[in-house]
């Protein structure tokens, strides 16, 4: 079997609480030691998700060419981490907790960016020949991975396989880059187009596009439905491309893009859900806890639109800082939305609005600031 | 609503278990091949199913419990159906996928095979397993007309299917819902034999068909039985026992007084068959048969083989219950 997303996620929470407990016992003065152990730590969590495993069925030349690709990212990976320990450790008054929360916050980071950045057009049309090819995702449990990786590579057409093996290389020769070109944020999201085409199968209406493998269907269509996780929500974005380019008014270079976020890892997906999460009487506007932990802030600005459109809230733009993460917080981007909005929809309309709402809407910007 | 939501969040748990229970034990050959085939069917897998297909269709050799490929194979597509509670946009999804698998694979007689399993799943599915007097009328038009589907699915695509077995185990299934006498049922039967001869699931349908509430009678099933023991001279009389077995929970405590088994005959047909395939399982319906027939001598053999490892899975409703009398019972002097 291959390794999941579950285990790299539990081994990096594992991983981080026994470097805490470690650093915890480390006197003051012995940061070069305890730098250059979250350094291993690090590389050791990151080769894990890149190594071609060994009991991968893919055939010898992807395997031999991935592992190369993933040979030569590792040979560069250590000084690129050292040098993220390095400037979190340059600033002033830096913590230990600091420093760990920065590098990974900046690890995080380029794994989502590592999947969202397309290295050109070849390699996005391989990637599109295996759409129809609902089994891809049967072992993609974690998009971060060179399991899933290779799951894609070895659907793409052998035509057109010499490219997409040359972009997964790309990619990884990117990794923790400047990276100059980030593709915004697509209006509609994926996700958007996904929830809606699944209202219409529930109610018996016709939805262009493959149907879902019963795997997805069993998930999202039940009465009760689930959210999918792993490899039902890589067939979930892999459905839902398939059913957005059908649309008489799709437009494939944005449509891509919208696909590369929805399944770009998430930072929950790293690192795990943060045990805060079940608090009991958190509020839906409460500061979101994985926003809390990552030391993500900003501002969210918010529209609301006038209540007879019947158009729901939804956030029009964002300027977060993370923590450790100098531009693109693509990974952390969304973590304040949700409450942004419920914030936003519990604001009284000032006195002088209050009797005539205005027609167009309004538009809040909520601040998230931590003391 | 709550029961339909329920089934079908267990679907995802049923396909990695399998109907036996397997995950209890080492898993076979049989299990193995119906997981692999359940997997690739619940992602969609056409190509690898009809990879798998190609190697299982005609194989006439047995695994080391006595099944048949096909029949494993079968056994896992099933899974993805395997609730009798409905949910229509779901089942919207899964002909829509085997239909477009049929289109595109016009000369596949996988691709008509499926579709046709996924219209007899769907109409049984909204028949659901109420007796005929509960079943509501609307429920029953739509079963028969997913019923005619399915028939016509098969018809329609005759000559790619005619090799198959499968079409005659499928089509034996719609006769037994559509009520075809069993003269027509018996030619299928042998039909489906000349083209794999291992195929078990074609005496399990007959004999299923000519039980009471199918419109068979005891007598009938008899001959079933009969006729599939002297089919398979290599195994003794072990068809006998297996194809008395498969109707057995359905008579339960009744079974020997309702049915003409005859009691040295199965006991025998279980010992050809354990001899011939070892399995825990039939070893565990044999001590539960040989109780029922209230033969001390071979239960109290057979509880002692079987020793501390059970298979309740084996022993039907109140299996722990079952088990503990005959135990008792079986060494009560």
């Amino acid at each position: 079997m291959s390794r999941t997303p579950l285990r790299h996620g539990a081994l990096a929470c594992l991983a981080f609480l026994t470097f805490m407990a470690h650093a915890g016992t480390l006197e003051a003065g012995a940061s070069a030691s305890w730098d250059a152990r979250l350094v291993s730590s690090r590389f050791d969590e990151l080769a894990m998700r890149l190594a071609v495993p060994k009991d991968t069925d893919v055939d010898a030349d992807l395997g031999a060419d991935m592992a190369r690709a993933a040979s030569d990212f590792l040979a560069r990976l250590r000084p690129l981490l050292e040098s993220w320990v390095a400037a979190a450790r340059a600033r002033p008054g830096a913590t230990d907790g600091e420093v760990v929360r920065s590098v990974d916050n900046r690890i995080v980071n380029e794994l989502a960016l590592w999947r969202l950045l397309s290295p050109g057009s070849e390699y996005d049309a391989a990637m599109l020949a295996t759409l129809h090819v609902p089994a891809v995702c049967r072992r993609i449990q974690d998009e971060a991975t060179m399991v899933a990786v290779l799951e894609r590579l070895r659907a793409v057409p052998m035509q057109q396989r010499a490219a997409a093996v040359d972009g997964e290389r790309r990619l990884l020769q990117g990794w923790g880059g400047p990276h100059p070109s980030v593709p915004p944020r697509p209006d509609v999201t994926l996700e958007t187009i996904e929830a809606e085409a699944i209202e219409r199968l529930a109610a018996a209406e016709p939805v262009a596009g493959d149907p879902m493998p019963p795997a997805l269907a069993n998930t999202v269509l039940a009465n009760v439905r689930e959210v999918p996780v792993g490899s039902v929500r890589c067939a979930l974005h892999q459905w839902g491309l398939g059913v957005a380019l059908a649309r008489p008014d799709a437009v494939p270079a944005t449509l891509l893009v919208a696909w590369r976020y929805a399944k770009m890892p998430r930072v929950a997906d790293i690192l795990g859900e943060p045990a805060m999460s079940a608090k009991s009487g958190a509020s839906s506007d409460d500061y979101p806890p994985m926003a809390q932990m990552r030391v993500v802030t900003g501002d969210v600005t918010v529209r609301i639109p006038a209540g007879e459109s019947g158009r729901p809230a939804e956030v029009a733009s964002r300027a977060i800082e993370v923590q450790g993460v100098d531009a693109h917080p693509v990974a952390f981007e969304t973590l304040l939305d949700e409450a942004s909005i419920g914030r936003a929809l519990k604001q009284p309309l000032p006195p002088s609005e209050a009797a005539s709402a205005p027609k167009e809407g309004r538009t809040i910007i909520i601040r998230w600031r931590l003391e | 609503m709550m029961r339909c939501t329920l089934a079908l969040g267990l679907l995802a748990a049923v396909l990695l278990v399998g109907a036996r229970d397997a995950s209890a034990e080492a898993k076979t050959p049989c299990d193995v091949l119906a997981d692999e085939s359940a997997d690739e069917f619940w992602w969609g897998d056409f190509d690898a199913l009809e990879r798998k297909y190609a190697r299982v269709r005609t194989a006439t050799e047995r695994d080391a419990q006595g099944n048949a490929s096909v029949t494993c194979f079968r056994r896992g597509l099933r899974r993805v159906f395997q609730n009798n509670d409905y949910n229509q946009a779901y089942y919207e999804q899964l002909q829509a996928m085997t239909a477009g698998w049929a289109r595109a694979h016009p000369q596949s007689a996988l691709a008509q095979l499926l579709h046709t399993r996924v219209l007899l799943a769907r109409g049984l599915a909204l028949r659901g397993l109420a007796y005929d007097a509960d079943t509501p009328a609307a429920s029953k038009r739509e079963f028969l007309r997913y019923l005619a589907l399915a028939e016509q699915q098969l018809v329609t695509h005759a000559d790619v299917v005619k090799g198959e077995s499968s079409a005659d185990v499928y089509l034996m299934m719609l006769g037994r819902w559509e009520g075809w006498p069993l003269s027509r049922m018996r030619l299928l039967v042998d039909d489906g034999l000349a083209k794999n001869a291992s195929d078990d699931a074609l005496w399990e349908e007959m004999v299923l068909a000519s039980q009471p509430k199918w419109g068979g009678n005891a007598a009938e099933i008899d001959r079933v039985a009969r006729d599939a023991a002297k089919s398979t001279p290599d195994q003794g009389l072990g068809a006998y026992a297996m194809l008395y077995d498969a109707i057995a929970d359905s008579y339960d405590a009744r079974f020997f007084k309702d049915t003409r088994a005859d009691w040295p005959t199965l006991r025998q047909g279980y010992r050809d068959r354990l001899a011939a395939y070892p399995d825990d399982w039939v070893l565990n319906r044999f001590a539960r048969m040989a109780c029922l027939a209230e033969d001390k001598p071979t239960t109290q053999a057979l509880i002692a083989q079987i020793g501390s490892k059970p298979r309740p899975d084996a022993w039907g409703s109140n299996a722990g219950s079952r088990l503990d009398a005959c135990r008792t019972w079986a060494r009560a002097p």
